[in-house]
Order: C-alpha cells, then sequence, then structure tokens
C-alpha cells in the first residue's frame, strides 16, 4: 500500500512537472482567496507566466514557500534569451513582496516558481497543518492506532 | 473484518471516495452554465512621473498613474460553484526590443464576492455613483452604522456589474528599464480569475466554450505614455485597497537592497 501511494505522488510530480504538486497553504497572506489549511494543486507546464496567475515561490534555503499573485511581468532584456522576471503580491498584502525576496533580487524568475495554482480543494489540508506545526498530534494519533488496533 | 478498527478504516475510506466524487461532480457542472461576460474600458487620463521604489532607494523610476473608465458586466460569471471573482486590469505595452514580448503590469484589481462566501474586509464594495443623490440620514443613525461595519455595504448595481467613471488605479506602475515616459501602442485590458468553491481555479476566457462565451470587449484603444508632467500631488492619489487598511501580514520589514 506504501508503494502504490509512492507511485501515486511520482506520477503526479511527473505528470504536472512540479517537485510538490499538492501543497497546504499555511498562511494568511491571500485571504480570502486561500484560507489556511486549504490544499492547492499545482501544474508547472507553463511556457510563460502571466498576471494574474499564482505562482508558488519556493527560494533555496528558506523553510516555507509563498503563494502570491504575480502583479508584473517584464522580460529581461539584458539577457540573451528572453528570461521573465515577475513580481508577486498576496491578495491580503498591501506592499508587494520585494522586501521579502532576498536580498538584491527585486523580482523573482521562472527557476524559482514550482508551480502555478490550478486548482484547490478547501479545508481539506487542516489536518496536515495541525501535524507540521504540533508532532503530538501525529504521536497521539499513532498511539491510538497502536492502542485500537490490539484492543479492538 | 470485523474489528471496529477496520469497521472505521472503511467508513472513512468510503467517506472520502463519496466527498471526492461529488467535489468532481460539482466542479464539473459549473461548466454547464451559461456565461456572457462583457466589457468596456476606456482610458480616462495618464500621467507619468518621477519616483522612487523605496523610500531608501537612490534610483529615481518613471511611474505611470492611469485612470480609467470601466462598464463591466460579470454577472454571468457567478453560478453555485463561484466563491470570488478576482478581477483586475492590466497595462500592456511592447517591449522596446523588437523581439521580446510584451510588459505587463496590473493597474487595479477587485475582489468580487459571490453571496454564499463569508464576509471578508477584502470583498470589493462598489462605490456609489456620483450623480445619485445621498440617502437621508435615519434617526436611528447609530444602530445602522453598527450593523454596516459587519455587513457589506450595498452597492447600486447587481452583483458582477460594475460602473466606474474616472476611476484611480491602485497601483503607479513602472518598467524594468526604468523609462516609461513616450512608449507607446499601451493597452489596458480586463481580466479575471474566477476562483470556484471546489475545483479549477479558471482565468477570462477569449474564446467560446461550450456554454461559456468569451469575453466581448474589454480591451481599451491603444495609447501612448506622455512625457513627464503631472505637479499636483492630488492627482496622483492611488486607490487604497480594503487590504490596505490593516497591518500587513507577516510584518516583514524592507530590508536595505546593497547598491547595483
Amino acid at each position: 500500500m506504501c508503494s502504490a501511494i509512492f507511485m501515486y505522488w511520482t506520477t503526479m510530480r511527473l505528470l504536472s512537472n512540479s517537485p510538490q504538486p499538492i501543497m497546504v497553504v499555511s498562511s494568511e497572506s491571500m485571504e480570502p482567496t486561500f484560507y489556511r489549511g486549504d490544499l492547492i494543486l499545482l501544474w508547472n507546464r507553463q511556457r510563460d507566466v502571466q498576471v494574474g496567475d499564482i505562482p508558488v515561490v519556493w527560494f533555496a534555503g528558506r523553510p516555507l514557500p509563498m503563494v502570491h499573485r504575480a502583479i508584473k511581468v517584464y522580460y529581461n532584456q539584458s539577457s540573451p534569451t528572453a528570461e521573465q522576471l515577475i513580481l508577486t503580491k498576496g491578495d491580503n498584502n498591501l506592499v508587494d513582496d520585494t522586501s521579502i525576496y532576498p536580498p538584491g533580487r527585486p523580482f523573482i524568475q521562472q527557476q524559482d516558481i514550482i508551480g502555478l495554482v490550478r486548482g484547490y480543494i478547501p479545508v481539506m489540508g487542516l489536518f496536515a497543518l495541525l501535524a507540521k506545526e504540533g508532532p503530538w498530534v501525529l504521536y497521539l494519533s499513532l498511539a491510538f492506532l497502536l492502542v485500537a488496533s490490539i484492543v479492538l | 473484518m470485523h474489528s471496529a478498527l477496520v469497521r472505521v478504516q472503511n467508513v472513512f475510506g468510503f467517506f472520502t471516495t463519496v466527498a471526492f466524487t461529488v467535489a468532481a461532480v460539482i466542479a464539473l457542472s459549473s461548466f454547464i452554465h451559461p456565461q456572457t461576460p462583457s466589457a468596456t474600458i476606456q482610458l480616462r487620463n495618464v500621467q507619468v512621473v518621477k519616483g522612487r521604489p523605496h523610500y531608501y532607494s537612490y534610483k529615481k523610476e518613471e511611474y505611470a498613474h492611469i485612470k480609467f473608465d470601466l462598464d463591466a458586466d460579470l454577472s454571468t460569471l457567478f453560478n453555485w460553484n463561484t466563491k470570488q471573482v478576482f478581477l483586475y486590469i492590466k497595462a500592456i505595452y511592447p517591449s522596446t526590443k523588437p523581439n521580446e514580448p510584451a510588459s505587463e503590469a496590473i493597474i487595479w484589481d477587485a475582489i468580487l464576492a459571490s453571496d454564499s462566501a463569508p464576509w471578508n474586509e477584502n470583498h470589493y464594495i462598489h462605490p456609489t455613483p456620483p450623480n445619485t443623490k445621498k440617502a437621508q440620514p435615519k434617526s436611528k443613525a447609530t444602530a445602522k452604522t453598527k450593523s454596516k461595519t459587519k455587513q457589506a455595504a450595498e452597492s447600486p448595481y447587481p452583483r458582477g456589474q460594475l460602473h466606474l467613471f474616472n476611476q484611480r488605479p491602485k497601483y503607479q506602475i513602472t518598467d524594468i528599464s526604468g523609462k516609461l515616459q513616450n512608449r507607446t501602442d499601451v493597452q489596458l485590458e480586463l481580466s479575471w480569475n474566477a476562483q470556484p468553491w471546489v475545483g479549477a481555479l479558471l482565468w477570462a476566457n477569449k474564446l467560446d466554450m461550450g456554454m461559456w462565451k468569451g469575453l466581448r470587449g474589454g480591451v481599451s484603444d491603444a495609447f501612448d505614455f506622455p512625457e513627464i508632467g503631472a505637479k499636483k500631488k492630488k492627482d496622483l492619489e492611488t486607490e487604497k485597497g480594503k487590504e490596505g487598511y490593516r497591518l500587513q501580514a507577516g510584518g516583514e520589514q524592507p530590508r536595505r537592497a546593497p547598491p547595483a
């Protein structure tokens, strides 16, 4: 059964071209679009990002990704291949994300994006959030399963 | 097959199967609701000024302040599976290099919530048109104003219809090169992102897809960015979105950018 789950997960990663095609929203910076605990489904086969899309940006070394909306899209005029430069802003934030990007980089590029949000399922990720923020939930449910499988 | 744990597992498995099937049916059923969105957008005024991206940066860049008129009928976008429609107007201008695609920047956005969505402070409230008479203040003014802060103010138009005149933008836009004046062939385009309760997020469709007709109109005529002008500060006020009336989520402080 574990191998079946692994196969499904790897197939989804291949199909969507994203390292993590299902994620849980963990910040309130996109309310009321996405609330904490929503499951978002990603797709990473875009050629270009357009304004209005919702890229998930995960910088190397950061513990958490950012799910914000692209509000400005430019093309890098100094590189020979037209690379996109994108600026994002959360729907619930007043200012754009320039201050949250790594210092020295006022824009993000396609390589920082692990996928665009294409679908979502509300509320389903709340248990995963709870488990991440308090490992006691996992220990408790594991203990309960062990006890239940012996006793019942 | 006779222990309680196995029974609980079976029930839970059945629950998830049914839940996903119902969600899939709801998501697919929204495609049979007919849609006929239409919009007209016109440029009212555009000014280019010099400004800084942050208070501590030394580079001065040119910013464009674009005011527009918008008449849109998007009421058919709302069906039983719509939670909100994120509406935005973007300015598209071609690049200075011949082979590069055009740049896009959002100048205004609004979150139109459906009736089934729980109230959120970021929901767009349509401003009352300037020609209508103000309602007479009622004698029970205090009770009314208290309840008004809780529920959204009533829009003068049905949900999904917008009529904005000389609307100030929410964002002033600049180019990555810092130079924006005298750019030609700029267009304003209306677009949206319809978010369902469950299912796929869908952006504006220009082509007809079955019962869903493409957006009619929604693109302004081409105009140019003028030279730098506009001395009056009052002309350059931007619209503050509803999210601007509270502290930023996360509370990040801007860091000093290293010199280029």
